[in-house]
């Protein structure tokens, strides 16, 4: 479990040690074929205040290293919105990478 | 095979993508015919749609109707279809006046049959007159022989059905077994009793070692078909597949389909791996974003929508690591199978039967009825496969009258039984009785928009109102548009699609625009003139595809990481490269991007032309159904009251919500109405249209276009 050690991610230092004991977290939700990967619907990650959409998906990478999380085509949502690698967190935001989708 | 007309003939061979001649059979009076094309008529029309619409043009009157002898069946690919060395090529349109519509429907569809077909000489077939007695056209590229038979008899069963028909005509004219070299289209029994009968597209696979079908599905191509007395074309050609367009550059062709495949094998397992899922994978996604066409397309998510989700149809019944391309070379091979199947219900009950699919727009069309069994599914898919009938329309004709059951239109006693949402037992028993013309099947076979009549004419005279006050009613919810059914997308919350939706000149089909995500998701299209260029470039670049024989999903559904860095990712310009460069090494010409859209453009206003000749070509006929702007019903705001909460208060500014639920919803739909209303304003006079959206004068010219008719046309219309 990566939530108990300090990661770097894009130069900054996350503590989820620390972040966890203020009982702030983001849920990732997983769609398609990265459950078959992930095994599981969702994921909460603990955040800190200046968390970023960068941070959860290193997180992501770091436990899931075999799912497929192309920055270049990957459809950022947070709360069902499109989001972008530096978009801020909020505890209890929603975060999810999709497919783009283009409608057959 | 009682063999009653044969010609003898010498193959055309096809030279850059074309053989320059089109088949016409005339069934009333069985001749048939080889026309020669003049040497500008690819240039001008390209192929495929634009063939089919051609020869409607030309050949029907605004009195043709589905059923009548001048109306013409189409089937044609296009200069870019049949070449294994690049992905999506065996696809080709079914076009004709159709039976919901009145106006021009194609269908596109996969398989084997057109590359045959054109390998046997042929560009385009086209059919016209109706036979007296059940025929089949057999088109014999190896033997030289085009033939009119009698449909010959394998008892009432096989008969009846579309695949099982299919089936034992491809033994009987291949000597008892399967080749790939044989392929055929058929219609079933629910194609001459529902106007939304389909056209199966059949073909022998080696991996299954047995015929897979895909289907022309959309506004009942296969009725017209029926209806002419044609039982099935068979198209036989045992010329080499690869290189068979002869392209005037193998090389660039070659290296146009390697650049795709390569894009296709890398980014699709990191995207929406329709490779492994097949389109059911979209049932997630469109739960997720209340996209999901529930209950009529009153609610857009459902606890219950898991049951219908990819996993279950991978786990349960698709058969794994067998690519099911519907055409050689396609590395997306986004069909998919299952094998012994037990049918559980209906008349076949007992029974194992092969599956192909189910496809996303069938899952939507069962939750469309409320239903979230993933069984019924796989036995909804294969009856309507094998009676010929429409998914979706069938599945929206329905749930349309589910509804008007929910909210008091309909009583059981009108319908014979409990038709509610979720009843499985009664969608079955009406999707057999529509098959079949029995019962309340001979009303809902009719489709929604004549069923809105029928429902206003019972009601009325029940309530004693006027047929017109119930029929505003029914316009809220009943799912049409120009009488053609929608598709299994909710736009409500993307005025983009709304617009996809309406415009569309077929009738509400994604084929020419699906902008939900880039509208409602990606948020890239906050203006109304960004709305407005995205419901011109996409329609365009879409027809490119239904002209020129080519699947669209290697393009649209498959992002080019390139694209990222591109101004409007979702054109996804970089893969739409690699195909101006296919066309360019196939035909010999040295086309742009620009150049095809142009091309696109002048079939677009063509099949415009058409529309305003058949009485739908007017703003009147793009007006789309409340449910497709909005909540039509409270129970509707309420489930989504906190988006509609606050995309109301948006449009309102500083100004103060109403504090009722009532008032809000009322308010909002205002708003909806009036959004939709400005935006046919700008897309009109984005596309060259009047405010009325007919074609003005100078955007018919601009692509020569004016003939006699077109110019009588728009006298009459005053423009």
């Amino acid at each position: 479990m990566m939530n108990s050690a300090s990661e770097v991610s894009r130069g900054r230092t996350i503590d989820y040690e620390r972040s966890e004991s203020g009982l702030k977290i983001v849920s990732i939700k997983f769609f398609g074929m990265q459950r078959t990967v992930t095994k599981t619907d969702s994921i909460d990650m603990p955040i800190t205040e200046k968390a970023r959409v960068t941070d959860v998906l290193e997180y992501v990478r770091h436990r899931y290293p075999e799912l497929p999380l192309d920055e270049e085509t990957v459809l950022i949502t947070v709360n069902q919105e499109q989001a972008y690698l530096d978009t801020m967190l909020k505890p209890n935001d929603t975060v999810s990478f999709l497919p783009s989708i283009g409608g057959g | 095979m009682q063999i009653l007309r044969q010609i003898k003939y010498e193959p055309p061979r096809v030279v850059g993508g074309y053989t320059d001649r089109i088949l016409r059979v005339d069934l009333s009076t069985q001749e048939i015919a080889i026309q020669a094309l003049p040497p500008d008529f690819k240039n001008k029309y390209i192929g495929g749609r634009g063939y089919a619409l051609k020869l409607i043009w030309d050949g029907t009157t605004r009195g043709t109707r589905y059923d009548s002898p001048d109306n013409i069946l189409v089937m044609a690919s296009g200069p870019l279809g049949n070449e294994p060395g690049f992905p999506g090529t065996g696809k080709f349109i079914v076009g004709t006046i159709s039976p919901l519509t009145d106006t021009f429907i194609d269908s596109n569809v996969g398989g084997h049959f057109a590359p045959l077909l054109k390998l046997a000489g042929f560009d385009a077939l086209a059919v016209s007159g109706i036979s007296r007695k059940d025929v089949v056209i057999l088109v014999d590229g190896d033997a030289g022989t085009i033939s009119i038979a009698a449909a010959p008899s394998y008892g009432k069963e096989i008969d009846d059905g579309s695949l099982s028909f299919g089936e034992r005509l491809l033994k009987d004219v291949n000597g008892g077994g399967y080749s790939d070299s044989v392929a055929a289209v058929t219609v079933g029994k629910g194609a001459r009793n529902a106007r939304f009968g389909i056209v199966n597209s059949l073909f022998y696979d080696r991996r299954r070692d047995r015929i897979r079908c895909k289907q022309a599905g959309r506004g009942g191509t296969g009725t017209v078909m029926r209806f002419k007395g044609l039982r099935a074309i068979v198209a036989r050609s045992s010329l080499a597949k690869a290189n068979g367009n002869n392209a005037v550059d193998p090389e660039g062709v070659r290296q146009a389909g390697s650049q795709l495949k390569e894009v296709v094998s890398k980014a699709d397992p990191k995207q929406l791996h329709l490779s492994a899922w097949g389109t059911t994978v979209l049932s997630e996604y469109m739960d997720k974003f209340h996209l999901f066409p529930i209950d009529n397309y009153q609610y857009g998510q459902s606890p219950e929508s898991s049951k219908l989700f990819a996993s279950v149809f991978l786990d349960r019944y698709f058969s794994k690591k067998i690519p099911d391309g519907c055409y050689y070379g396609c590395n997306l091979a986004c069909a998919k199978g299952a094998e012994n199947v037990e049918l559980t219900r209906g008349p076949r009950a007992g029974q194992k039967v092969s599956i192909d699919g189910p496809e996303y727009e069938t899952v939507g069309a069962v939750c469309c009825m409320g239903i979230f069994d993933p069984h019924f599914v796989m036995e909804y898919n294969w009856y309507c496969d094998e009676y010929s009938l429409d998914t979706i329309s069938t599945g929206v004709t329905i749930a349309f009258f589910m509804e008007c059951l929910q909210r008091g239109f309909l009583t059981a006693d009108d319908i014979g039984y409990e038709l509610t949402f979720g009843n499985i037992e009664a969608a079955n028993r009406l999707l057999h009785e529509i098959a079949n013309g029995e019962g309340f099947g001979k009303v809902a076979g009719q489709g929604v928009a004549r069923g809105k009549k029928w429902v206003a004419q019972k009601h009325a005279a029940r309530q004693g109102s006027s047929e017109q006050a119930v029929m505003a009613e029914l316009n809220k919810f009943g799912m049409e548009v120009k009488g053609l059914e929608f598709s299994m997308y909710i736009s409500k919350e993307s005025l983009a699609q709304q617009g996809g939706y309406g415009f569309a000149l077929k009738g509400p089909q994604h084929d020419e625009a699906w902008l939900i995500f880039i509208d409602q998701v990606h948020k890239e299209l906050p203006t109304f003139e960004q709305k407005a260029n995205a419901l011109k470039w996409f329609p365009l670049i879409r027809t490119w595809f239904n002209a020129t024989g080519l699947c669209k999903l290697p393009w649209i559904d498959v992002r080019n990481p390139e694209a990222a860095s591109t101004a409007e990712p979702a054109k996804n310009l970089p893969t739409l490269a690699y195909y101006v460069q296919y066309l360019n090494a196939t035909t010999g010409s040295s086309k742009k991007l620009q150049d095809i859209l142009d091309d696109s453009e002048r079939l677009y206003i063509l099949q415009k032309l058409i529309n305003l000749r058949q009485g739908k070509g007017t703003r009147a006929s793009d007006q789309i159904p409340l449910r497709a702007m909005g909540p039509a019903y409270l129970n509707e705001y309420q489930f989504r009251a906190e988006y509609y909460d606050e995309w109301l208060q948006k449009q309102l500014g500083d100004g103060k919500m109403p504090a009722s639920l009532e008032e809000r919803h009322k308010l909002l739909l205002e708003k909806r109405m009036q959004a939709f209303q400005k935006l046919c304003d700008i897309v009109y006079e984005e596309k060259g249209f009047t405010p009325e959206g007919i074609p003005k004068r100078e955007t018919v010219s601009k692509f020569g276009l004016m003939d006699k008719q077109a110019k009588q046309l728009l006298d009459e219309f005053g423009v």
